[in-house]
């Protein structure tokens, strides 16, 4: 990568690929801190400890692209640098346009540094943005709007005091004003109420890590797991082995798993940088249209996979978009439905039962049951007259024939893509769920598996074969004793599950798989759930309940209906993991 | 081996200082804020501090106002960007040996550095 900009200054030598790389992630951190200290100045412009906060941020991201040469960067930063000077002084209020500038400023730089890193991994040159020239002379003007007179000056011009007088008394206010900012300490205390003193010691420690290397870290983990479970199965046929090897071997398969859940928690992050995100994002889109909303976050801290949070952002700018578009009225509406005029919308993420959820919830318009339904039989995707409850309907809006009804979103308050937003949690191995009751509100849900790491598996066998199901997805394993628990007709099959009658899908005929006679005496019903379906599969035996390394189908493979993935079992075996909503749909 | 610390908020300035003072044979300590700055002084006793100016936790001036109250005399060279001379007078007041300005010449740097080492007296 080259500086298409002229000036490569001296300093540039010596400045290596680890050392952009650091720098990008940086400033990128940096920048969302400064997006939070923005939001907090709007809503108090005149808060000093912020406003100093701020301008350290800009001034540690001048100095570090001047390392660089980066001169785009150093100059817009130092602009905007400027502002916070003259807010700093109390010559300016950062609100209405130099506040607009500063917010412009940021997500400019953000951009920057993201060309910077595009620049780097495809080892192309960086040219000049123009955009930054024209922001820097936007900011010169505000710069140089005539601030307020100052009193010194005043005072010199009517002749009561001379200019030694007031240099002197200037120093001295400089002084006093530099002991007053150093004697508190603003910036954590205030800023961020729910770091601990310990909590900005830790952070201090962290170190980062290149993500392609801990994925080679948990695969050599996972590879470790496979061998030490061949070992711990077969250490008791071993003959030659004394009871030591295998006391070892015991050890080893401990060890093993302790690795694995270990390794399994470095991949884990905290939800906190995405709901951040959604803050700016809701603040945003709120502006322009008139609305008045009360977004809220709880539970930034609950912890998943780092893929997970990197791929549930765009899921969630969609719903909380549907939210405030359709979902919260304007104002008016509200006071004459003696609502709240301020809409609450909630992003809230905690764990439960080894899955994480996140919901969406909003006090808006909710859904209307019976829009969906007439346009699901307009549509041909239900028969009048089929019997359907409330939660079926809803989710029929996930569908992907739903979507593209015309103008069903101005109607019905939501829709448009939300077959996108489920494909895309399903393709995370999770799932969503609504619930909503029309003029009060509603509220989406979300279930993530922990990891993607590792699957928790229930191991069935069906005639000769072994599949595994998803333990999060298990409600129940029924034993079928007799007949008289399901019902047959033709080609389906009931069970009856406490009082309710679920469908019974047998698994040897989904995969054409023959079932000996002679073997096959007994028979196990595994109750699943899943986007809310209850149904239960027939297996010929329930073998165990294992932690698995989980690999995703191979593209060439991806056709494969029903299946999601592939496991190695600790004999050294492939099993397949079973797709339990493709499942359910198709069957 | 002569021990450098170098205090900064951010992490390039930290990396390229210390990879430079590396390669010019000093032994760097880092310290990404003014309270671990002092911290760790008291602990790794370094010959000499690069001590920035404006970072969170604790500044510079709070950093060289603390080195006074606890008689500490490790020598301070601030670098800083934009530096006005009422708080060049003020760091001087409270110790400061040095100023460089940011960004930094390396030259400068090590002549600074080496100005103070001088004077330390020589040291294996």
């Amino acid at each position: 990568m080259e500086y298409s900009t002229k000036k490569t200054s001296s300093f540039l030598e010596g400045i290596d690929n680890e050392m952009l790389a650091g720098f990008i992630a940086e400033t990128l951190e940096r920048l969302d801190g400064a997006e939070q200290l923005l939001l907090a100045i709007e809503t108090d412009p005149e808060t000093d400890d912020t406003i100093n906060a701020l301008f350290r941020v800009l001034h540690t991201i001048k100095g570090d692209a001047q390392v660089l040469a980066y001169e785009d960067m150093s100059d817009l930063a130092d602009a905007a640098e400027n502002i916070l000077s003259l807010a700093r002084n109390g010559e300016i209020i950062l609100s209405g346009s130099p506040l607009n500038i500063i917010f412009d400023s940021i997500s400019l730089l953000r951009r920057l540094t993201t060309s910077l890193k595009t620049a780097i991994s495809e080892d192309k040159n960086l040219h000049s943005d123009p955009r930054v020239s024209a922001l820097v002379s936007r900011i010169g003007k505000i710069a140089l709007k005539k601030p307020r007179r100052k009193l010194g000056e005043i005072l010199v011009e009517s002749g009561h005091i001379s200019n030694d007088v007031l240099a002197q008394a200037l120093k001295q206010q400089q002084y006093e004003s530099l002991e007053v900012e150093t004697a508190d300490q603003p910036y954590e205390a205030d800023m961020f109420p729910e770091y601990e003193e310990g909590e900005t010691a830790k952070l201090g420690k962290m170190i980062r890590i290149d993500s392609a290397r801990l994925d080679h870290l948990l695969d050599a983990i996972g590879e470790l797991r496979i061998v030490s479970s061949i070992l711990y199965n077969d250490r008791k046929t071993m003959l030659t082995s004394s009871n030591e090897t295998k006391n070892s071997i015991s050890i080893l398969e401990k060890i093993t798993q302790n690795i694995m859940e270990v390794g399994g928690a470095l991949r884990m992050t905290p939800i906190k940088s995405i709901f951040d995100k959604m803050f700016l994002l809701v603040h945003g889109l709120v502006k322009n249209i008139g609305k008045e909303i009360e977004f809220s976050v709880v539970g930034g801290d609950t912890e998943l996979d780092r893929t997970l949070v990197e791929k549930i952002g765009d899921p969630l700018v969609h719903l909380l978009r549907n939210a405030i578009d359709h979902g919260i009225e304007k104002p008016s509406l509200r006071k004459t439905l003696s609502k709240n005029r301020k809409g609450m919308i909630q992003l809230k993420a905690f764990h439960e039962g080894g899955n994480v959820f996140i919901e969406v919830k909003d006090d808006g318009c909710g859904l209307d049951r019976d829009i969906i339904l007439t346009k699901a039989i307009e549509s041909g995707m239900v028969h009048p007259g089929e019997d359907l409850s409330d939660a079926d309907i809803f989710n029929i809006i996930f569908n992907p024939g739903f979507s593209t009804v015309e103008s069903v979103s101005v109607v019905s308050g939501r829709g448009v893509g939300m077959d996108i937003v489920k494909q895309k949690i399903m393709e995370l191995q999770g799932d969503v769920e609504i619930s909503t009751e029309k003029g009060v509100g509603t509220k989406i849900s979300i279930r993530l598996p922990l990891t993607l790491a590792y699957i928790d598996g229930l191991i069935v066998r069906v005639g000769d074969e072994r599949y595994i199901i998803s333990s999060s997805l298990v409600v129940e394993v029924i034993r079928l004793n007799s007949d008289e628990q399901f019902l047959h007709s033709e080609d389906r099959s009931a069970l009856n599950f406490r009082g309710s009658l679920i469908p019974l899908l047998n698994i040897s005929n989904i995969f054409g798989i023959r079932e000996d006679a002679s073997k096959t005496t007994e028979y196990f019903a595994v109750v699943v759930e899943c986007t809310g379906k209850v149904t239960a599969l027939r297996v010929n035996a329930i073998l165990g309940r294992e932690q698995f390394v989980f690999k995703k189908l191979a593209r060439i493979l991806s056709k494969m209906q029903y299946i999601s993935g592939t496991v190695i079992m600790a004999d050294g075996c492939i099993s397949f993991v079973l797709d339990i909503d493709r499942i359910i749909k198709g069957n | 081996m002569y021990r450098i610390m170098v205090a900064d908020d951010s992490w390039l300035q930290r990396k390229k200082i210390g990879k430079f003072l590396q390669t010019n044979g000093f032994e760097v300590i880092e310290a990404v804020n003014g309270k671990d700055a002092v911290e760790k002084s008291g602990v790794d006793m370094p010959d000499c501090i690069l001590l920035d100016l404006l970072m969170p936790e604790m500044d510079g001036i709070e950093v060289l106002r603390t080195f006074q109250q606890d008689g500490t005399s490790i020598p301070v060279i601030i670098f800083t960007a934009d530096i006005q001379d009422t708080s060049r007078a003020r760091c001087f007041e409270l110790g400061a040996t040095d100023f460089i300005n940011k960004p930094i010449d390396q030259d400068k740097m090590l002549e600074a550095i080496q100005k103070i080492l001088d004077i330390k007296g020589d040291k294996d």
